[in-house]
């Protein structure tokens, strides 16, 4: 029965002519664990192949979704494996391409007439730097984003047609959504068709021609059938670096990335198989440079393009010499130039904290991703919306050029010129405690800087202790304290634990013992203009409506020092410096209410509330 | 299908600039330190492909103000530069040392005014050029009465001189 269909297929197919082709490879000097690496490399291809489509399912290329949809894929089951093992693999086919170059050239199999196999080989290998390439921007991460500037614009300085090659690249004169769609054209399209048709040269003139002797590492050996002798030898080597690329992918995985976004620091380096010409460029500037990215790099090419020709025309003394000089030398520059920048950048101390940092954001942005889920503005988003992440770096920006935000050990944030209050843990009950100390309230943590040391404020604190004896003096200070949780309670910041009974004596102390709002509103008693508004205090909206606009009769009116207006115009005008939406992120980081791991993810512990969501 | 196949193709290849030159008022020059290089973020709508953004960030900008007195309306009191790095487009950053500045790429120094610097460990300069200088003016807002530093953002290639 089967034959009979066989019979049918053979006759319209001729298949058992490939077959028969192939059982009757011939080894010439026996098998050779150097021959698996051809097998290996197209194993790997194919490997790549099956990933690609896989990933292509769920991937979406553009500056809003890519980072996104590259998030889903890590979450959804086996995608974080898929795409570890599509990352894994490409690393191996380079390192795998180098082993299957260094053995051709060693044992000259490129020779006649077996030219096209080695010209059609070499072509493949840009072929898979530009898979690379191509590949790395689209996780749509800080890291690939960055070589992709850098790379489109080392094109650019091609003489004559660069500036046209990189606009073509990047679909414009700069990175953008075109670019990715571009690169995802490339990598999904252009290349495979461009691989396709030379590996399919190559492997009709390697049956043609058979293999060639493995010359120096085989001078013995008959004649031997490829099959089995080889083709086990080249299912073992496989199943080891399948099996060994299986385990990196799923124990590490690809590189999750930090979403990419100009404004948070990343310090640009190119993949580890780049580094030789990032390092050989250092050594080059302005014109010159342009031999290192281009007349190096095309001129190694060419050369290697016309060896098999080369090779004719020497003798064999100095073929010998040639091929051993391009494996060692070519391998040895190649090594020395790539471990340089590796080295110099491991015991580069601020490089290797920038980049703990970002693997720490990166982890938080998956974190909150996981939490909240990424909004359709994209990867930055997630962690533009993150009081911890955004809060201190708008902080920096807008409010340490006069407030520092340090704790006791002087760890945070330092001022630039520091002169108004330090805000660490601002409307607490350990931070109001010590405004209303009267050996702190004029120091250089709360008034000392402003034009309240000398004011009706840090007169009266002080005045509650006037002439008063050790005891005396003891126990003003834990009414006060019983102040300090009354207001501490005002301000609600998350995590702090107060006793309600504290905060009842507190309230009725403010208000009767220490005459409180005989200056400042508290709730039902006291009047609005001479004292900021305790009701509220330090609460979300009492910080948002103070950096709005300190000069409010609300808070400080005409008594403002010298804090500048943030917003004082309405619904986010021109002339505002913030945005209400920046002010809320920064509020939100004064009083430590941020998303952690382990919180249930209510909708208010998002970065932003959906009502909010178009301010 | 080839005409309009090279047609389309050249289309990607000739999309002119995302923006033009924008004028914006980056900061208040009160809120900038005399002597402290800051840095600052220029946004605005930009076209991107298919998705119209109403405020992306096109560039970043160094701030230097200088000491001494300048008239109100002298653009003079205040330094811009672009951030943009002339050799291949990194952002240029502060130094560690914090007196030049300093890009993270192949570590180009640039003094603080633009200057390009030579590097001590004796490998070149990659910076074609010194950092771009761009036009600033001193607006007063006669209603609150603050000034502002408004910057003319202009984005030049890279490479070569400007």
């Amino acid at each position: 029965m089967f034959s009979r269909i066989a019979n049918w297929l053979d006759d319209r197919t001729g298949y058992r002519r490939f077959i028969r082709n192939y059982r009757e490879r011939v080894l010439p000097r026996g098998p050779s664990w150097w021959y698996t690496s051809a097998s290996c490399l197209f194993w790997l291809l194919v490997i790549e192949a099956i990933t690609g489509v896989l990933l292509m399912l769920s991937y979406s290329p553009s500056l809003s979704s890519a980072w996104a949809s590259v998030r889903f894929i890590e979450g959804t089951p086996g995608g974080a494996f898929i795409r570890g093992l599509h990352y894994w693999v490409a690393q191996a086919l380079v390192v795998l391409f180098l082993v299957h170059m260094t053995r051709v050239v060693a044992t000259a199999a490129f020779r006649a007439p077996r030219e096209l196999v080695w010209i059609t080989g070499l072509l493949l290998f840009p072929c898979v730097l530009v898979w690379a390439i191509s590949g790395n921007p689209l996780s749509g991460g800080q890291r690939g984003l960055a070589q992709i500037e850098v790379e489109s614009r080392i094109i650019g300085s091609t003489p004559l047609i660069g500036e046209h090659l990189r606009r073509l690249l990047l679909g414009g004169d700069a990175v953008g959504n075109l670019t990715l769609t571009h690169l995802y054209t490339l990598h999904c399209v252009v290349i495979p068709a461009g691989v396709l048709l030379l590996l399919s040269i190559h492997i009709s003139q390697v049956y043609r021609h058979g293999l060639a002797p493995t010359g120096i590492f085989k001078r013995t050996g008959r004649p031997t059938p490829y099959w089995p002798h080889q083709t086990t030898r080249n299912l073992i080597a496989l199943a080891i670096l399948v099996a060994g690329l299986s385990y990196a992918a799923a124990r590490w995985g690809a590189p999750r990335d930090v979403p990419a976004d100009p404004e948070l620091e990343h310090v640009p380096r190119p993949e580890w198989y780049f580094l030789a010409l990032f390092e050989l460029r250092r050594h080059f500037s302005g014109d010159s440079e342009i031999i290192a990215t281009l007349v190096i790099p095309a001129a190694a090419l060419f050369f290697l393009l016309a060896l098999p020709f080369l090779d004719r025309v020497c003798p064999r003394r100095v073929s010998v010499a040639l091929r051993t000089f391009i494996v060692l030398g070519g391998l040895g520059a190649w090594g020395v130039l790539t471990y340089l920048p590796w080295s110099r950048d491991r015991h580069d101390a601020a490089f290797l904290a920038a980049r703990a940092e970002e693997r720490r954001l990166a982890e938080r942005a998956y974190l909150l991703a996981s939490a909240f889920g990424v909004p359709p503005e994209g990867g930055a988003a997630v962690l533009r919306n993150d009081p911890k992440t955004w809060g201190p770096i708008l902080f920096r920006r807008h409010c340490a050029a006069c407030h520092p935000c340090t704790d006791a050990a002087g760890r945070g944030i330092a001022a630039e010129e520091r002169s108004a209050p330090n805000l660490w843990e601002f409307g607490s009950a350990a931070w109001i405690a010590g405004l209303l100390d009267p050996e702190r309230i004029a120091g250089p943590d709360y008034f000392g800087g402003t034009n309240k040391r000398a004011g009706d404020m840090v007169e009266t604190v002080r005045s509650y202790f006037d002439g008063l004896e050790e005891q005396e003096r003891r126990d003003v200070q834990e009414k006060l304290r019983l102040v300090a949780a009354a207001l501490a309670a005002e301000a609600g910041r998350p995590g702090e634990t107060l006793s309600a009974e504290d905060v009842r004596r507190g309230r009725s102390l403010m208000v009767e013992e220490f005459a409180c709002t005989d200056c400042h509103r508290f709730h039902d008693e006291g009047e609005l203009g001479s004292a900021p508004d305790l009701t509220g205090y330090a609460s979300q909206a009492w910080i948002e409506e103070f950096v709005a606009d300190p000069e409010r009769e609300r808070f400080y009116g005409d008594n403002n020092d010298r804090m500048p207006a943030f917003a004082a115009a309405p619904c986010d005008a021109a002339e505002n410096t913030l945005k209400r939406s920046e002010i809320r992120i920064i509020a939100r980081w004064l009083r430590g209410d941020w998303y952690e791991a382990n919180e249930p993810a209510s909708p208010s512990r998002a970065g932003r509330s959906a009502a909010a969501s178009s301010q | 299908m080839g005409l309009p196949g090279v047609r389309y193709l050249l289309g990607a290849m000739n999309r002119s600039a995302d923006h033009e030159a924008l004028v914006r008022r980056v900061a208040r020059l009160d809120a900038l330190p005399i002597g402290r290089p800051v840095l600052i973020t220029i946004t605005g709508r930009k076209q991107d492909g298919w998705a119209t953004y109403s405020e992306q960030p096109l560039g970043r900008v160094w701030l230097l103000r200088r000491g001494g007195e300048s008239s109100a309306d002298d653009g003079s009191a205040v330094l811009a530069l672009s951030a943009t790095c002339p050799h291949l487009g990194c952002t240029v950053g502060m130094a560690r040392d914090g007196a030049a500045f300093e890009c993270p790429c192949h570590r180009a120094a640039f003094a603080f005014d633009g200057r390009r610097l030579s590097r001590q460990d004796g490998t070149p300069n990659h910076a074609p050029r010194d950092l771009d200088a761009l036009p600033v003016r001193l607006v007063r807002d006669e209603a609150s009465g603050t000034t502002w530093v408004e910057v003319t953002y202009v984005a030049r290639p890279t490479g070569g001189n400007a």
